[in-house]
């Protein structure tokens, strides 16, 4: 009931988006997001964080969302399909053939952030277009991104 | 070891050379089955396990290409906005395929023949089945709510499905790698098998042909030899080969042709003088059948020929192609119908021959006018043989011969015989209304011409008589009796007026003159006519009649006809009565000789008599000798008659004076008797006569005919000393040419002259000629039937030698002779 009343909820939202012709999210503002999932993540523990991201609107901003992966590649949140959470992504590809999840691993384990590139579904439009994500460790075992669709 | 061979029985060695061949072909066989029993285990080892194996492989691949499809499938159709329906459905089936996949792989995990490396790879491929399955699951059920997702997931998948498939790929290349190297195993163990089956075949052939080459050199060769020895016998020479001491069967069979030769060249002899036999027995079969003068033709029993001979081809003049063996009868009737040798029609003559059965004997005439006497004879076996003779010559002989029986040869005419029948046959049936005539024809002086001209010139004239009878005889028949003697008949005779006009008819004909030889001659005829029934019905008695009236006829004076009458045979019947007396009366003596004597003018004495016969007729006293002696020539009787007056004149003779001649007339019908000579000889001997005494008178008609060989009888007679006399010289054709043809001792100057001498001038004149002739040719001139004195002063004085006459005496008895002499003497004396 809860999830049909979200589903409800979030057409609602994208019809409202649409109509209003909403502007594309900037980089600064993905960054922005990652940086107060960082902050929720930190302040509230994972599972408050990754519940405010899959089930409510905290962090949601037109076609800006946040994801959480752990390092191994299991989805724990996503703010625009909670189906994916619970799953193993390790192995997903786009079309241009990117390991994404595996890049976005590479940089958890490594760097601790970073952009990657690749083609992911738009949220508002339901078209798979050219997306990049910012990508920050969380904590111990996560990593959170958040990607901006370019035109 | 062939020494020893050659003892064993074929039997044995047949025996022993299969045994060989069966035990090699045991044990090829019994190696083949092993191999084959073997093959056979490997070959289901290796579909049970190795090609099941694969099967399972091949299914778990396609498995999961279906799978990963409608993984693809299902995410198209989720983007493209297909009916949830269909899309469930399609989900349904995209969860039994991976299901069954796994399931599967399970099984395939679970097969206790799986290699280490196969065991590894499958539970390798059953654990990336399960994560792509996962992956697998996961992009359908979020493709169904976000299907832009699900495509971005499926490249995810198709890793995973990448990684399932290596491994699967990985367990099919160990499948195939086993399966492989079983087949393997199996092609190098049927290589050896083979190997093996080839060696020990080979060997076996090998020792087979040894053991047959052996059993060939022991048995083959010596029947080799048999043969060729059996070959030479054939040709007839000598078998050369020595085989009877071996034990064996070929010993026995050699010893047994041994003794079939010795038998088949006895019987080879036997056989060849058969032959010759057989030979000479066709030859002379062949001969025989060629050789005999019937045509001969053999058929079976379907009408086939079988033989036929070379006188039935020449006879029917057909091909001999015609007649051989197998030709039909039909063909043959064909064939000489073709030749115009068969008369008959074939389809008709078949059909009688089908109805009325065999025909044995038949006569056929053909068209070219021969007659074939055929006959047909069964044989056993149902066939018939026929054989053909040309009886045309026999028929034409046979009617010759029925013509000449019934005709006469010279003019054809129908003979007695004939006509007699033909007498029969018209009388038999009478017509009340016309009668039947008999007309009797005789010549009147048939002799003369026979005696003038010869008898070619006699026969020449029957001829035309014949032929001018013929003409007149219209449908009656002429007929020629004998000699001259023609008849004729005539039926249905209306009157006796009727006959008589062809009787004038006949006359007239006959009376015309007829070229003979050159000469013209004149013939005329007599005719005696008797009709039935007036004048009897019996022919016979007819002919008889007929013959009556023509000697009435004759007696009338010739060249006329007579109608018979009643009284005309007793006439007849005199004279037959007469003609039978004159039979006997020779035997009963009534015949006597008297003499007249002849006187010589000049020395004035009777110098003989001439002998006179008498008939002393029991019942009608002295009968003339005119009466009788042409019924004595007509019957021939005048021969013994003549003889006897020669004999009894000759024996009177020998009684008189030894100066006195016998003169004795002779016939001509005498003189034509080869015989003559002999009986004159005859009767002078039998009288003790000088032949000169005896003086034989003929007259000139006796030498008409030029006869040779009367000439003959006369010279003869001359040279014995019996002198020739002319008798009644002047009354015939008196020609010189008879004088000329014989040297006449005496010519006799006839009565006729004598009687009118003194009364006519040339009678005188021809005694002078004629005495001077017989003075020039040195013969004795008599004079006869002198009378008076006044003829004998005139024969004086004409000059004849001799006279004879009633002056001097008429014919005596020989008993008054002595007397007579004496009278006479002195009568001239005076």
């Amino acid at each position: 009931m809860r999830a049909m009343l979200t589903a409800v909820a979030l057409i609602l939202c994208f019809s409202t988006l649409a109509a209003s012709d909403p502007v594309p999210g900037s980089r600064e503002e993905a960054i922005a997001m990652v940086k107060r999932v960082q902050q929720k993540f930190a302040t509230q523990g994972p599972q408050a964080t990754f519940d405010a991201i899959t089930s409510s609107d905290e962090f949601h901003d037109r076609d800006l969302y946040p994801f959480v992966y752990d390092t191994e590649g299991w989805n724990v949140a996503h703010g625009a399909n909670p189906q994916m959470v619970g799953k193993l992504w390790i192995s997903i590809k786009d079309q241009d053939g990117n390991y994404l999840i595996k890049e976005m691993v590479g940089i958890a384990h490594g760097p601790g952030s970073g952009w990657v590139d690749y083609k992911w579904p738009n949220p508002v439009t339901h078209k798979i277009q050219d997306k990049s994500a910012y990508v920050e460790k969380l904590g111990e075992r996560y990593f959170v991104g958040v990607g901006i669709y370019k035109p | 070891m062939i020494r020893l061979l050659r003892n064993v029985p074929i039997s044995i060695k047949a025996f022993s050379a299969s045994a060989v061949l069966l035990i090699c072909i045991v044990a090829l066989g019994t190696q083949a089955s092993v191999f084959l029993s073997n093959l056979k285990t490997d070959l289901k080892s290796l579909s049970d396990s190795s090609l099941s194996k694969q099967q399972q492989v091949l299914d778990i691949a396609k498995g999961a290409i279906d799978t990963h499809i409608d993984v693809f499938r299902y995410v198209a159709w989720a983007s493209t906005g297909v009916k949830p329906a269909t899309l469930k459905t399609l989900e349904g089936r995209f969860r039994r395929e991976s299901a069954k996949v796994s399931a599967s792989l399970g099984e395939l995990a679970a097969r206790a023949d799986l290699t280490a490396p196969e065991r590894v790879a499958v539970t390798d491929a059953a654990t990336k089945w399960q994560r792509y399955a996962d992956a697998a699951h996961d992009t359908v059920e979020i493709s169904t709510t976000d299907p832009a997702l699900g495509t971005v997931m499926l490249g995810g998948i198709d890793d995973e499905y990448s990684r399932v498939d290596f491994d699967i790929q990985t367990i099919s290349s160990l499948v195939t790698m086993e399966t492989r190297s079983s087949a393997q195993d199996l092609f190098s163990q049927a290589g050896l098998n083979q190997r093996f089956i080839v060696l020990v075949g080979l060997a076996a052939l090998l020792f087979g042909a040894g053991v047959t080459f052996m059993m060939s050199q022991s048995i083959v060769a010596p029947i080799q030899a048999v043969t060729r020895a059996l070959q030479a016998v054939s040709v007839g020479g000598a078998a050369d080969v020595k085989l009877t001491d071996r034990s064996d069967e070929i010993g026995k069979m050699w010893r047994a042709i041994s003794v079939f030769r010795r038998k088949l060249e006895s019987d080879n002899r036997l056989l060849g003088a058969r032959e010759q036999e057989l030979t000479t027995q066709n030859l002379r079969f062949d001969a025989a059948l060629n050789n005999m003068s019937q045509g001969l033709v053999m058929f079976d029993r379907d009408n086939r020929v079988t033989v036929a001979n070379r006188q039935y081809i020449e006879m029917y003049r057909i091909s001999a192609d015609v007649v051989r063996p197998g030709r039909s009868l039909r063909h043959l009737l064909e064939a000489r119908q073709a030749a115009g040798t068969f008369g008959e029609d074939i389809e008709s003559y078949m059909a009688r021959q089908a109805t009325e059965g065999f025909i044995a004997r038949k006569t056929p005439e053909l068209p070219d006018g021969r007659v074939i006497s055929v006959v047909n004879t069964r044989m056993s076996d149902g066939g018939w043989v026929s054989t053909h003779e040309d009886i045309t010559e026999q028929r034409r002989t046979e009617q010759r011969i029925a013509h000449m029986a019934g005709h006469d040869a010279l003019t054809g005419l129908p003979n007695r015989l004939l006509f007699r029948e033909s007498m029969e046959q018209a009388l038999a049936a009478p017509d009340p209304e016309n009668g039947v005539a008999v007309l009797s024809i005789d010549l009147d002086c048939f002799k003369e011409v026979n005696d003038t001209h010869g008898h070619p010139a006699g026969d020449a004239l029957l001829r035309g008589v014949a032929e001018r009878l013929r003409r007149c005889v219209g449908d009656g028949m002429v007929a020629r009796l004998g000699g001259d003697e023609f008849a004729m008949i005539r039926v249905g005779a209306q009157s006796a007026e009727d006959v008589q006009l062809l009787a004038e008819r006949i006359l007239k004909t006959l009376g015309e003159p007829m070229k003979v030889e050159g000469h013209d001659i004149r013939v005329g005829s007599s005719i005696g006519i008797a009709i039935s029934p007036a004048h009897g019905d019996d022919p016979d008695e007819l002919l008889k009649h007929a013959d009556t009236a023509l000697y009435r006829a004759k007696a009338d004076g010739r060249r006329t006809f007579r109608l018979f009458e009643p009284e005309m045979n007793l006439r007849a019947l005199a004279r037959r009565s007469l003609e039978a007396d004159l039979r006997g009366a020779l035997d009963r003596g009534e015949f006597e000789l008297h003499y007249q004597p002849f006187v010589n003018l000049v020395s004035n004495q009777v110098t003989g008599f001439e002998a006179l016969i008498r008939w002393h007729h029991p019942d009608k006293g002295l009968i003339s000798p005119a009466d009788f002696i042409p019924l004595a020539e007509e019957t021939g009787l005048i021969n013994p008659i003549g003889d006897w007056v020669l004999r009894q004149a000759c024996l009177d003779a020998a009684t008189w004076p030894a100066d006195l001649q016998i003169a004795v007339n002779l016939s001509p019908v005498q003189l034509r008797n080869r015989a003559l000579p002999r009986f004159v000889i005859l009767a002078l001997a039998a009288a003790r006569l000088d032949p000169k005494r005896l003086e034989l008178e003929i007259t000139e008609t006796a030498l008409l005919q030029d006869d040779e060989a009367l000439l003959a009888s006369l010279h003869h007679l001359r040279a014995l000393g019996v002198r020739i006399a002319m008798d009644d010289f002047g009354t015939g054709y008196s020609s010189l040419k008879y004088l000329r043809s014989f040297p006449f001792d005496k010519i006799k100057i006839d009565r006729s002259f004598v009687k009118e001498l003194g009364i006519r001038a040339d009678c005188a004149a021809i005694v002078r000629a004629v005495a001077e002739l017989g003075r020039s040719l040195a013969m004795t001139t008599t004079a006869e039937g002198v009378e008076t004195e006044a003829q004998l002063a005139h024969l004086k004085q004409e000059g004849c030698t001799e006279v004879q006459g009633y002056l001097f005496s008429k014919p005596r008895p020989a008993t008054e002779l002595a007397t007579l002499i004496s009278t006479l003497e002195k009568g001239l004396a005076a």
